[in-house]
């Protein structure tokens, strides 16, 4: 065999385009053009934030199940609709368990001045512990400090109960925004990949590697993010629901909903969940006892933070827990419950397009 | 290399001649050798299609490689560069064979610069795209993957017998 034949440098390999100072100007110019174009268009649509928002939720949540099913020999539109209707059953079931105890509430409502039951109740515990306490320490003055307790709890108890049944109300309000949302899943999940594939096509070939990566990088960190805590809040609503439904707490499972909701929100979202149950207990006379459901919901808290979440989260979320605990302390001070929420995909986007474009300037001085 | 070189063309949708077209270059690939029609059609909404203009250059020697590339039409020359920097076209691939597979198993700079001498169509295929077929289809991951390592085995083969052939005919005394 021959050996094929050797060339000057430069022969056979094209030297790297090297811009000059005008056109990387430009280039510049262009590039923030086009993120001033984006942002305008983005304030100018807004009022699609939300679904958009749910949309790209549903989308990272059903993806894994949609394409398991497609591989078991569905069509995509037939994995995609049974998707669906699984969501749909969910959400039935969810409805059907939670709506008797909101509308017993809406029915329970004081009406023109009247005094709610869930007033008395109060009323009457915290005259029973004033009572309680005054008989064994009959030198203490309770009276201020249980005047304070009181204004607290009649507070609380207004937010709850009144509060609540009006917000979740409230939020079917705006069914057309939850329609959208699904619609656009709908969408997402039936050509998801090739609208991806039409994003990658549009990136010149020079930068199509770094591009694919890039995107490639974010999707699997949001959706490691997303699934692990769809499927963490799950798990931890299913883990109070059980003690809750054995203790026969009314509403156990609202209360257990509303727990898993709240867990959402790093920190201070199982202190939120776990106060309107044992709020609850403290109003309705048929509630199991402040210190049983303490108690089911510390172990389940404890589970989580111990077990649950290192499990899934520290599997799924290629991020250090120091990185974790600053990044809420900084989306929580920035943007409070919402910026809380959002921090952990942002630093886990940024991540990506840091490292790609490390990357990328790595391969440029090669060669 | 003009700029506009650079560019990608996207065509929005493939006809279905092209499409017919794309099955059977995927049915030529040794990587593919064994799949059905379904399962290439599966593959091929994996791959992404990539437009190049002649000399422009599809990866350079060094740089971290991200996958393959199949030749769907037009030339491709594989370029290395010598320590003295020179260059030597170690080969010259023609439609239906592919290249630059090592980086499908790992993120490696790549070993030599690949430059395209005539308008050419490629087909890539990526890692990320190949981690989320095994993810999700485990099955015909497994086959690719199989095959993937059947061939990097075939090319250690013959990549053996050329540095064997090369010691045999060079004189004695030199290395």
């Amino acid at each position: 065999m021959s050996t094929p034949p050797v060339f000057p440098a430069g022969t056979l390999i094209p030297p790297r385009v090297t811009l000059t100072l005008a056109e990387k100007v430009v280039r510049a110019i262009l590039g923030v053009a086009a993120v001033g174009a984006v942002g305008a268009v983005g304030w100018l649509l807004q009022f699609l934030l939300a679904p958009v928002v749910l949309a790209v939720l549903l989308t990272y949540v059903l993806t894994p199940l949609a394409d398991r099913l497609e591989n078991r020999g569905l069509s995509r539109s037939r994995a995609v609709g049974m998707c669906f209707g699984l969501l749909a059953l969910l959400a039935v079931a969810l409805v059907a368990g939670i709506a008797p105890s909101l509308e017993h509430w809406l029915t329970m409502a004081p009406k023109g001045g009247e005094t709610s039951d869930f007033e008395v109740q109060l009323e009457t515990r915290i005259a029973a512990w004033e009572g309680l306490l005054l008989h064994s320490y009959p030198a203490v003055n309770w009276g201020k400090g249980f005047d304070h307790v009181r204004e607290m709890l009649q507070h609380q108890r207004r937010m709850l109960v009144e509060g609540l049944p009006t917000m979740v109300l409230g939020a079917l309000s705006h069914v057309g925004a939850v329609v959208l949302g699904f619609v656009i899943a709908f969408f997402a999940l039936l050509d998801g990949a090739v609208m991806k594939k039409a994003v990658v096509a549009l990136v010149p070939n020079r930068h199509f590697e770094n591009a694919l990566l890039m995107l490639h990088r974010i999707d699997r960190q949001v959706s490691a993010y997303l699934i692990g805590t769809a499927l963490e809040n799950l798990l931890v609503m299913g883990l109070v629901a059980v003690p809750l439904l054995a203790l026969g707490m009314p509403n156990a499972l609202l209360f257990a909903a509303l727990f898993g909701a709240a867990n959402v929100v790093p920190f201070v979202g199982p202190f939120i969940g776990a106060s309107a149950g044992l709020l609850f207990s403290l109003l309705d006379p048929a509630a199991p006892s402040l210190l049983s459901l303490v108690v089911v919901y510390a172990v389940v808290h404890f589970v989580d933070a111990g077990v649950i979440s290192p499990w899934i989260m520290g599997k799924s979320l290629d991020m250090h827990p120091l990185t974790v605990i600053v990044g809420i302390a900084v989306g929580g001070t920035l943007g409070g419950v919402p910026g809380m929420l959002a921090i952990i995909p942002s630093i886990a986007v940024v991540k990506a397009i840091a490292t790609t474009v490390a990357e990328g300037v790595r391969n440029d001085a090669t060669g | 290399m003009s700029l506009e070189t650079e560019v990608a063309l996207w065509k929005p949708q493939t006809s279905l001649e092209g499409k017919t077209d794309e099955l059977a270059t995927l049915r030529g690939i040794p990587l593919f050798r064994d799949l059905d029609d379904v399962a290439l059609t599966r593959l091929s909404k994996l791959l992404h299609e990539r437009h190049y203009a002649p000399n422009e250059v599809v990866f350079r020697e060094g740089q971290t490689g991200a996958g393959m590339y199949i030749l769907e039409r037009g030339a491709v020359d594989i370029v290395l560069r010598l320590a003295d920097g020179s260059e030597q076209c170690v080969v010259s691939l023609k439609a239906g064979q592919f290249f630059g597979e090592l980086a499908l198993l790992e993120a490696s700079p790549r070993t030599a610069t690949a430059v395209v001498r005539q308008p050419t169509v490629l087909l890539g295929l990526f890692q990320p795209d190949l981690d989320q077929l095994l993810d999700r289809n485990a099955k015909l991951g497994a086959r690719v993957v199989w095959n993937l390592a059947r061939m990097t085995g075939q090319r250690l083969r013959e990549l053996s017998d050329l540095m064997r052939e090369r010691a045999a005919s060079a004189p004695k005394g030199t290395s």
